[in-house]
């Protein structure tokens, strides 16, 4: 289809062709009429992006009908459920995948620091050997030392295992940290080379003031932005997490 | 663990759940519960299959790490993962569940998440309730049959006894009003 078949002004064509393009409907011609739109005007894309938000917001038109009150006890009991059985994964398979891991990382252990992986590795037998196992089968792999900086964490160390490039799994393990109070929590964050800091998450020690966790951060750093550091701060846990708390163990990347 | 509260901001409360705190999927619950099950029930019909879609949801996104809150609210996540979810229950023709991958796609696409979806629920059911009510009832009704129904055009034409080419037009300006009457809050 070309202009001059067109009913519309060009702006109000290509708003048609849009909204055809997210109604799933537009003919082959049609496609290459909008691509060429936007490869012109590149402020179509915006637009063809608030077509689909307008789109996707329909069902917020619908009248809310309410579920039914034990729809949410069974969705919990669902959680409860599932959780549990995901917390007692530890069959022979994974156990078998974990050593698989361990023996691929034991050959690095001659060339790189032998003692704090082997460490790592005995956190590892207490949890979720599943993840860590995949992580540690990563051939490009890497360990981030973290240490203890302010008065009172002096003796705190541990280690940041983590896949370079895929900054939505860590895995972190930490010793010697000091109990918090009860309305207290540790949060962990990465500083970027453009001065941004993310948000890794947050955690508790047991009592011997250890720490076996994974996160899994909702942000990555965006592509060609490197890391510089990791820091573990202290802040009350009601509040919203800021890395401005006080900051008690960090480490260079 | 920190404590979490009604007041708790989405992605406090998907960092806790992922932690596995039960209390913040309650809360969630409480948030978009109504939100889901209304579409679920507006899909399948069957308040049976809504609780059971419903209770996937939910579960699914506990277990499921791909939501990232920069590009989309949370509402739209699970009104895409709903209705996507739904029309697979309701084996949709092959060309619309194409059309259908494209718009979850579209999620992970699309660069930030608008000033509507940064609105509370409640001002985005007022904003979006107006903005249909000023289409067409015919604009409205295929814009539905397409969400809800997930069927093609073709069929939406055969099923209204009308031209195919009225259906698309009829539909694309639909769209486009509502588009305009939505203004810069999807933008």
């Amino acid at each position: 289809m070309n202009d001059e078949q067109s009913p519309y002004p060009l702006s109000d064509r290509a708003q048609m062709l849009a909204a055809g393009y997210v109604l799933g409907d537009l003919t082959p011609d049609e496609m290459a009429e909008l691509e060429q739109i936007v490869d012109t005007d590149p402020e179509w894309q915006d637009e063809l992006y608030a077509m689909q938000a307008s789109f996707e917001v329909v069902p917020q038109g619908l009248v809310t009908v309410e579920p039914p009150p034990h729809l949410l006890d069974n969705i919990l009991s669902a959680h409860a459920e599932q959780n549990e059985v995901a917390q007692q994964r530890w069959t022979s398979k994974s156990l078998l995948r974990l050593i698989a891991g361990m023996a691929a990382i034991a050959s690095l252990l001659l060339i790189t620091d032998n003692l704090r992986l082997r460490r790592q590795l005995q956190f590892a037998r207490q949890v979720d050997p599943d993840r860590v196992a995949s992580i540690l089968q990563q051939p490009n792999s890497r360990l981030i030392s973290l240490t203890g900086n302010a008065t009172n964490t002096t003796e705190a160390a541990g280690t940041l295992l983590f896949t370079p490039g895929n900054w939505q799994e860590v895995v972190v393990s930490l010793g010697n940290l000091p109990p918090l109070e009860p309305e207290q929590i540790y949060r962990m964050w990465l500083s970027l080379e453009n001065g941004t800091v993310i948000y890794c998450g947050e955690f508790n020690t047991d009592q011997d003031g250890s720490v076996f966790v994974r996160f899994t951060p909702l942000e990555s750093p965006p592509e060609g932005v490197g890391a510089t550091e990791l820091f573990v701060t202290v802040g009350a846990s009601a509040d919203a997490p800021e890395p401005s708390g006080l900051r008690v163990m960090e480490g260079v990347i | 663990m920190a404590r979490i509260s009604n007041n708790s901001t989405d992605v406090e409360l998907i960092h806790s759940l992922r932690s596995g705190n039960q209390n913040a999927l309650k809360i969630l619950y409480d948030r978009y519960g109504s939100l889901v099950y209304t579409v679920a029930l507006r899909m399948l019909r069957h308040s049976s299959e809504a609780e059971d879609l419903t209770q996937e949801i939910f579960l699914n996104f506990w277990k499921k790490e791909s939501f990232d809150p920069n590009r989309a609210a949370l509402s739209t996540y699970l009104c895409v993962m709903t209705r996507s979810r739904a029309l697979n229950r309701l084996s949709s023709q092959d060309s619309q569940r194409r059309s259908l991958q494209k718009l979850q796609q579209s999620l992970q696409d699309r660069p930030t998440s608008t000033p509507l979806e940064a609105a509370s629920l409640s001002e985005q059911h007022h904003t979006v309730k107006q903005a249909l009510t000023n289409l067409t009832e015919r604009q409205r009704q295929i814009l539905e049959m397409n969400f809800y129904q997930g069927i093609s055009h073709s069929e939406i034409a055969r099923r209204l006894d009308v031209p195919l080419g009225t259906v698309k037009t009829t539909a694309r300006k639909g769209l486009v009003e509502l588009r305009k009457i939505l203004g810069d809050t999807v933008k």
